[in-house]
């Protein structure tokens, strides 16, 4: 069945056999996988071509593989950068990472398994790194590529599978209880069409960083003052001997803005600003970056003389970016699906399935087919994992209560189906990682509302004042059990709020830290306004961009810390400066 | 002089920006340089510590290109434009600064932080990069110096009775000797790359196969307060071939070409380099059906061009001779004491003594362009310090050590800078070492005892030995040069002169005192251009192919074209344990 839409053109074959053996699959007639598309697409043709050379020539092997994938990730990319009214940087770069996964075995138990005990050696033997093929679709350029990165992942399996057979054999436990090793996928097709690199005027978006880092200029306490632009664009290529082949793209512009200033006790006060859209057409006008930056300025000079918090542990009100952060980071990280199976790690909810983990008014989802909020795209969004699966919205919490875990095609116990969550940077292994983060409360206040509960918490626990964390740069958590189960949230723009009425006094030089259990216990109300917070987010299987959609919080009891110092002194004599802007 | 026009420039820069066109960019880039200099010169004091002696700024616009590809396909198709720089700043005098001390806590001079540097000629922006590195610099070199007056006076070192000044003094230079260079088309050369990588499709052998060109072309401008003002090209271009086989018995080898000229008319043609690409391929196909060595070798030996000048670029820049020389530098730490023992250069006792044979003389001529038809890479004007380097320097006179290379950091032996403080071509950084030019091994036999016929020579001496065979090593012979290290060796049997290839072999460091260990040499020149980096050798022999990897300066050699060793020790490498042939066919082979 074909279905066309503006500029789609999508093939659904319907799901057969799911253990349909790829010998057989390649076998059927018709099944000449690049002729299927809609369009003729050279590279997948070349991709088809070796995968079954390739599958020939394994199959007869004492030890065939029962899966082989490949993964092409073509990107093309302009980066523009400008810092205090100079251009500092302008490139323009395209590359197509290739990447494999061979497996040995079966579905159940395969060359990937992780026995008790060594987890974390083996863990790290599982990953690999992609490797650039050729950006001309020269086909023999590509399979010789594909030939050699397919005989080191084979030997690679193999190595493995034989050891993890004679391992089995000297363990009272054959492992054959345990989860298994991958969840099989029905095959899909899809084919997007392809998407010229848009015409950027990059004189203009030259000039536009170079005026708005100029603003940057005006005083000696900047230390850094950058614009950049971003464009990039992905060609996705899936191919399976399941038979999975998908073609789809994804794209994003980006301005990010970054200065920071000189404190009078010689700390490094950074700021940032960054704005998200689906090509720069689609980015602020100059004038409006002009006032970002300017706000910038005045936030920074007020951050110069900013008193430096002292450590807390009280009521505090999240921003809904603040809170993004803060659900990425304790909640998010914590629901990824092949942690829980991973003995090094703290595997926080594996037991809480179907039992209150948040406030009975919080709804939490993950939807990567989520492609805008109101006027806003979210870059947390993709047509396929990069495991070859649909992606799906995913319910995972519901009236509090944990109903589900991001998954990847590595089952773990009661989720034996990937639910499209399966993603990795280009040429990594996927793993299950986070897309779009959509937080929602059933009982959402006002924000004078939630400055009131604030006020009438701090006066319950005898503070003078509560925080208010309004913007911050990112954050990190560790979930392993090695370490202390703790995040961090680095705010750069955090207020306190006075329980008397004096006006809220901005501060600095504070971290949000805490244990993920404890802190849900504390969520005590939710704002009736969402924000987006849109990053890249950094892991086992790379860096990939996500969003995380949440209305502010109230949290009764919040710790802080203080940020590490930096120690940056004053210039000994005064910048160069023209005297005309002076 | 300097300063009135900048200030005239300023204005018409900030009023009518429409003008800035019609100033030269060397001017702007001059005058930012120069007046940011000035001022820091003249303003740079924090509280009652010194003001600088010496300043330096460095200012290096970059271009790049690098194209890989492999069996007609681009992998890799980059331009790329970066500017670097580079401030020095010394507190002291010439006699005592704070150079040639390390203490645990320094930071290097030079260190510029997250600072950058615009790409374009915008005179406040340069400025302002510069201001802000020179205030770090200045406050490392503050500290650096009071720790090293703290470490002179805890080591009960006077500082008037200092020997050897910690800098030199220089000849102000101005000059301005950059030609306008233009990266080439780049479709021309990524359709040159597809043509070259092409070759390989030919040969079902092959494993693996790429084609790297890689451009790098650098304007210079340099300024000190000493009032030298120079501009100067740093460029070179590299054609890299390589290419891996695996023989039936499961060794991997391979082979690679190397091309490298820097005026765009000395670029190898493109028919000649696919002739070469021809032959790569054709000499690993002989290597995988050469017979293995799988013994070990001490006898005489007779290498060939390349080989002979590896020889001699090993030798003389090696730990037991050194033709660098190097400053010993004061320290007030236990670990920093026992590094710095292990890297002091003895070969600086060597002067006035006989380090070879008397009918070799070596000299460095950096303003030698071409030797014969062949253009020298190794060639310069000016060096990074802004030091003109003489038009030869003798190093070796008749057996003779006699000078070493040098910048303006003196040794107890030389004082003067000579020159040769060379920039570095590198993907990773803007760097500068001491280093040769172009050097020429001149060898100045008696007539009497001059031999013609070194292959001879070499059958004789293994006869002396009771040896059946000796070793001749002969890289491949092409437009470009083979990799550096042989792997593969002929053997020249006593009673069958016929050279016969065999594979696997590797080639031991050579021995302590191997120039005394010369038999004898051609009066034939071979030219040697690559990239030298005798600081970062450490010796590894790489079985498998690898990328273009730069790092080290544009160096040429002039050698004998055929050296004969007295000994050389040369092993069989082991044969693998496995053969881990690939399971499925190379593609190559089933899509011919």
């Amino acid at each position: 069945m074909i279905k066309k839409s503006s500029d789609l053109l999508l093939i659904l074959i319907p799901a057969v056999t799911v253990r349909l053996s790829f010998l057989a699959l390649l076998a059927l007639p018709g099944i000449t996988m690049a002729q299927t598309l809609g369009e003729p697409d050279s590279l997948m043709q070349i991709l088809v071509q070796e995968l079954k050379r390739e599958i020939d020539g394994l199959s007869i092997q004492e030890y065939p593989p029962y899966y082989l994938e490949y993964r092409v990730d073509q990107t093309e990319q302009l980066s523009l950068s400008a810092s205090f009214g100079s251009l500092t940087d302008s490139s323009h770069t395209k590359s197509r990472i290739l990447s494999t996964s061979v497996r040995l075995g079966d579905y159940q138990l395969d060359n990937t398994h992780q026995l008790k005990g060594d987890a974390g050696f083996r863990r790290l033997n599982q990953y690999s790194y992609g490797v650039p093929i050729s950006l001309d679709n020269e086909p023999l350029a590509i399979q010789q590529t594909m030939w050699m990165i397919t005989d080191k992942a084979y030997k690679k399996a193999l190595s493995d599978y034989l050891n993890l057979l004679n391992q089995l054999e000297m363990r009272e436990n054959s492992g054959q209880s345990a989860p298994p090793d991958f969840s099989p996928a029905p095959p899909q097709q899809f084919y997007e069409s392809k998407a010229p690199f848009p015409a950027i005027d990059q004189a203009g978006w030259i000039n536009t960083l170079k005026h708005i880092s100029a603003l940057f200029a005006q005083s000696d306490d900047y230390l850094s003052g950058e614009a950049s632009l971003r464009y990039e664009q992905q060609r996705k290529y899936f191919i399976s001997t399941e038979g999975t082949q998908l073609i789809h793209n994804h794209r994003y512009a980006s301005i990010m803005i970054q200065a920071s200033i000189r404190s009078k006790d010689g700390n490094l006060l950074p700021l940032h600003q960054s704005f998200y859209a689906l090509t720069p057409a689609g980015l602020p006008d100059e004038k409006t970056l002009a006032q970002e930056v300017r706000k910038m300025i005045s936030q920074l000079q007020a951050l110069k003389q900013a008193p430096v918090a002292e450590p807390y542990t009280g009521p505090a009100l999240l921003s809904p970016e603040a809170a993004g952060v803060f659900f990425h980071e304790i909640f998010g990280h914590r629901i990824e699906g092949h942690r829980l199976k991973d003995e090094d790690d703290g595997q926080t909810f594996k037991s809480k399935l179907d039992k209150p983990i948040l406030p009975s008014f919080i709804q939490i989802s993950s939807d990567p087919t989520r492609k805008m909020h109101y006027d806003q795209h979210l870059i947390g969004a993709y047509a396929y994992d990069d495991q070859g699966i649909k992606s799906q919205p995913v319910e995972i919490v519901n009236d509090g209560i944990l109903k589900n875990f991001l998954m990847s095609r590595n089952p773990i116990p009661g989720f034996d189906q990937s639910n499209g969550h399966g993603r990795a940077a280009a040429g990594l292994t996927p793993v299950s990682r986070q897309s779009n983060l959509i937080i929602k409360s059933s009982k959402p206040s006002s924000e004078q509302a939630l400055r009131k509960k604030l006020i009438k918490a701090c006066k319950k626990q005898k503070k003078t004042y509560g925080y208010y964390f309004k913007e911050v740069v990112g954050g990190f958590t560790l979930t392993n059990r090695y370490t202390p189960n703790v995040f961090n949230i680095m705010p750069t723009v955090v207020y306190r709020v006075y329980v008397d009425g004096r006006p809220d006094e901005l501060v600095r030089g504070v971290d949000l830290i805490g244990t993920p259990l404890a802190m849900f216990a504390e969520i005590a109300a939710t704002g009736n306004e969402s924000g987006i917070f849109t990053g890249f987010c950094g892991a086992e299987s790379g860096s990939i961009p996500v969003t995380t959609i949440s209305p502010a919080l109230f949290v009764e009891k919040v710790e802080t810390q203080r940020k590490p110092e930096s120690h940056v002194e004053a210039p000994v004599i005064e910048s160069p400066k023209p005297k005309t802007i002076e | 002089m300097i300063k009135a026009f900048t200030l005239f420039f300023c204005s018409l820069f900030l009023i009518l920006p429409g003008f800035t066109q019609t100033i030269d960019e060397d001017d702007i880039i001059f005058a930012a340089l120069q007046d940011e200099l000035e001022r820091n010169m003249t303003q740079l004091q924090f509280k009652d510590f010194p003001k600088p002696f010496f300043m330096a700024f460095s200012l290096s616009q970059s271009e790049t290109l690098f194209i890989r590809a492999t069996l007609g396909g681009i992998i890799y198709s980059r331009p790329h434009r970066q500017n670097h720089w580079y401030t020095r700043l010394m507190i002291g005098d010439y006699q005592l600064n704070d150079e040639n001390f390390h203490h645990m806590s320094a930071q290097p001079p030079g260190f510029s932080g997250n600072i950058q540097i615009p790409l374009e000629a915008d005179y406040w922006a340069i400025r302002r990069a510069f201001w802000m590195t020179t205030n770090n610099v200045y406050k490392s070199a503050t500290a650096n110096y009071q720790n090293k007056i703290t470490a002179l006076k805890q080591k009960g070192i006077h500082p008037d009775s200092l020997e050897i000044p910690d800098f030199s003094q220089a000849p102000v230079i101005k000059r301005n000797l950059s030609p306008s260079h233009s990266l080439p088309d780049l479709s021309q050369l990524e359709k040159l790359a597809r043509e070259l990588s092409l070759v390989f499709k030919q040969y079902p052998d092959i494993t693996d196969s790429q084609v790297d060109i890689y451009f790098n072309q650098n304007k210079v401008y340099f300024v000190n307060s000493e009032g030298t003002r120079v501009t100067y090209p740093v460029h070179i271009k590299v054609i890299h071939v390589s290419a891996q086989l695996q023989a039936e018995n499961g060794e991997i080898f391979s082979e690679n070409i190397k091309y490298y000229w820097q005026d765009q008319k000395n670029q190898p043609p493109a028919d000649s380099l696919i002739q070469d690409a021809h032959r790569l391929a054709g000499y690993l196909q002989q290597l995988k059906d050469a017979e293995a060595f799988d013994q070990s070798y001490f006898g005489p030996a007779l290498l060939i061009d390349q080989a002979s000048a590896k020889f001699f670029s090993d030798v003389l820049f090696s730990d037991d001779l050194n033709l660098i020389s190097r400053r010993q530098p004061l320290f007030n730490n236990h670990q920093v004491t026992m590094y710095m023992d292990r890297n002091v250069n003895v070969t600086e006792g060597k002067i006035g003594k006989s380090v070879t044979l008397p009918a070799i003389s070596i000299y460095d001529m950096p303003g030698l362009r071409h030797f014969g038809k062949t253009p020298l890479i190794g060639s310069y004007q000016i060096d990074a310090e802004g030091v003109v380097p003489p038009d030869s320097l003798i190093l070796v006179e008749k057996g003779e050590l006699q000078n070493l290379y040098a910048n303006r950091i003196p040794t107890e032996k030389v004082r003067q800078s000579n020159g040769h403080f060379r920039p570095l071509i590198s993907h990773y950084e803007w760097a500068r070492q001491t280093g040769p030019g172009v050097m020429m091994i001149r060898h100045n036999p008696p007539e009497d005892s001059a031999v013609s016929d070194l292959k001879a020579l070499l059958i004789r001496k293994a006869r002396q030995q009771n040896l059946d065979f000796a070793i001749l090593i002969k890289p491949l012979s092409l437009s470009g040069y083979a990799s550096e290290k042989p792997i593969g060796s002929y053997i020249i049997g006593v009673d069958d002169p016929a050279p016969a290839l065999v594979r696997s072999t590797e080639l031991q460091s050579y021995a302590k005192n191997a120039l005394s260990k010369i038999g004898g040499l051609s009066q034939q020149y071979y030219v040697y251009n690559t990239i030298f980096a005798p600081w970062n050798d450490f010796r590894v022999v790489s079985r498998r192919r690898s990328g273009l990897q730069l790092n080290g300066v544009a160096a040429s050699f002039i050698v004998p074209d055929q050296l004969l060793l007295e000994e050389i020790e040369l092993e069989g490498i082991p044969t693998p344990i496995s053969v881990n042939k690939p399971v499925v066919p190379n593609p190559v082979k089933t899509n011919p």
